[in-house]
């Protein structure tokens, strides 16, 4: 059967998760393994740490970081952000994570995508897409969305799935921040285009935003951030939710 | 570990196993790994094959159609038919055979557990538990002292490390 995934994103800088976390009755909720250990007992089925520091100092802490989560949490972990080159890849998942995601590299250099999908398998392999509207067309931005790229973001998705991408984590920078639900249209013609699993991404406000998103857009994984961060909407609830509407999701209370 | 000597004589082994099929088969032999894993398994060494790890049991793969698996447990492994997607990837719960064995002893029926793959086997006789993603598959397998999981028991929570709990048990030979 084919099951929808519930997926927080912790952003993090220099081993510590940044963008505020107070609502959690935690010891220290800058703590990713804190956090990920939380998230684990919440019903989350994947994490994904977005790696924002992304510096050379950065990097070194990363790698403790995933080898402390990775030996307290035991669900799949993701690791994105900044992430050049297929060396960088391998101290990632041999530290602990289970999948690294390419963004802006990817765009760059397409060959990297092959390169690590050859080595580690396309499982490990997960491509980011920050997409925005531009006139009637979906188009590629790099950098946090702040740079266009001119590339056609379906074209994209079809290539890096042909090199090799095991998924695709499609966030649409229009909505990012917003709170306004996901870009249907977007996550709808990104599944339709494609034959890897989807994570959609970006807008989520609440609970019938991510129904949306699996439901009309067919996303395999929703992803969230900030709702889940600070309270406002709890996995069990997304799930129930979810459940409600005819689609299978790993109930909460069996892994709490 | 780079060399089957420093392996010693083990209470038990896991053999975990990622990407590709033929891949996988030609690092373990490399190195001299392939006949380790033999012998240990030949030597009723308790042994835990994971995902690829399970796959490489097997005798032949669609994946790479030049090697051989390890052919302890006849069959091959194929691309999996009538999914929506690939890979699997995701929770999936497990329909357990009736005597599914020691391996999910204290382990309710239809646990969940993580799924990464894009190959399986169909079927086997010695399946212990099966799952479905646009077709029935494999989900574990179990021979004597030789177990396979085609998810991933040290991603899948709670129930995984129960699992794998249980694994160490039987290396122990300790009664379940």
């Amino acid at each position: 059967m084919d099951v929808v995934r519930v997926i927080p994103c912790l952003d993090v800088k220099d081993s510590r998760v940044v963008k505020g976390v107070g609502f959690l009755d935690l010891k220290d909720a800058g703590d990713p393994v804190e956090l990920a250990s939380y998230y684990e007992k919440e019903g989350a089925d994947e994490l994904i740490f977005l790696d924002i520091g992304a510096s050379v100092e950065g990097r070194s802490t990363m790698v403790d970081l995933l080898r402390d989560t990775a030996s307290a949490v035991f669900i799949p972990l993701t690791v994105g952000g900044g992430v050049t080159s297929l060396d960088q890849a391998a101290v990632i998942l041999h530290s602990g994570a289970d999948k690294v995601s390419f963004n802006s590299a990817a765009v760059r250099n397409p060959k990297l995508i092959g390169e690590v999908a050859k080595t580690f398998g396309s499982q490990s392999v997960v491509v980011a897409i920050d997409v925005k509207r531009v006139g009637n067309r979906f188009e590629v931005f790099t950098h946090g969305g702040t740079q266009p790229t001119g590339v056609d973001a379906l074209s994209w998705a079809q290539e890096v799935e042909e090199r090799g991408a095991g998924e695709l984590l499609v966030t649409s920078m229009d909505r990012d921040g917003t709170k306004e639900g996901f870009d249907i249209e977007l996550v709808k013609a990104m599944t339709e285009t494609t034959s890897i699993p989807v994570i959609a991404s970006g807008g989520v406000g609440s609970i019938e935003d991510f129904v949306e998103g699996a439901l009309e857009g067919s996303a395999q994984g929703l992803l969230a951030a900030s709702v889940f961060h600070y309270g406002e909407i709890r996995i069990k609830q997304v799930k129930d939710a979810l459940f409600s509407k005819g689609l299978n999701v790993r109930p909460v209370e069996l892994c709490s | 570990m780079n060399d089957p000597k420093d392996i010693g004589s083990p209470s038990g082994v896991v053999l975990p196993g990622v990407g590709d099929f033929g891949a996988c088969m030609e690092a373990l032999d490399e190195r001299g790994f392939k006949t380790l894993v033999l012998d240990l398994i030949g030597g009723k060494t308790p042994f835990l094959g994971v995902c690829v790890g399970m796959q490489m049991l097997f005798e032949y793969s669609e994946e790479s159609q030049g090697h051989t698996g390890l052919g302890v447990l006849p069959g091959t492994v194929r691309k999996i038919r009538n999914a929506r997607r690939l890979p699997q990837m995701q929770w999936n719960t497990l329909e357990l055979h009736k005597e599914s064995g020691e391996l999910y002893a204290g382990i309710d029926d239809k646990p969940w557990v993580y799924f990464v793959h894009s190959y399986a086997v169909t079927s086997s006789a010695f399946a212990t538990a099966y799952c479905d993603y646009g077709e029935r598959f494999v989900a574990s397998v179990q021979f004597a002292n030789v177990f396979g999981t085609q998810y991933h028991p040290e991603k899948s929570s709670k129930i995984g490390l129960s699992i794998l709990t249980n694994f160490v048990a039987i290396t122990e030979g300790r009664k379940l």
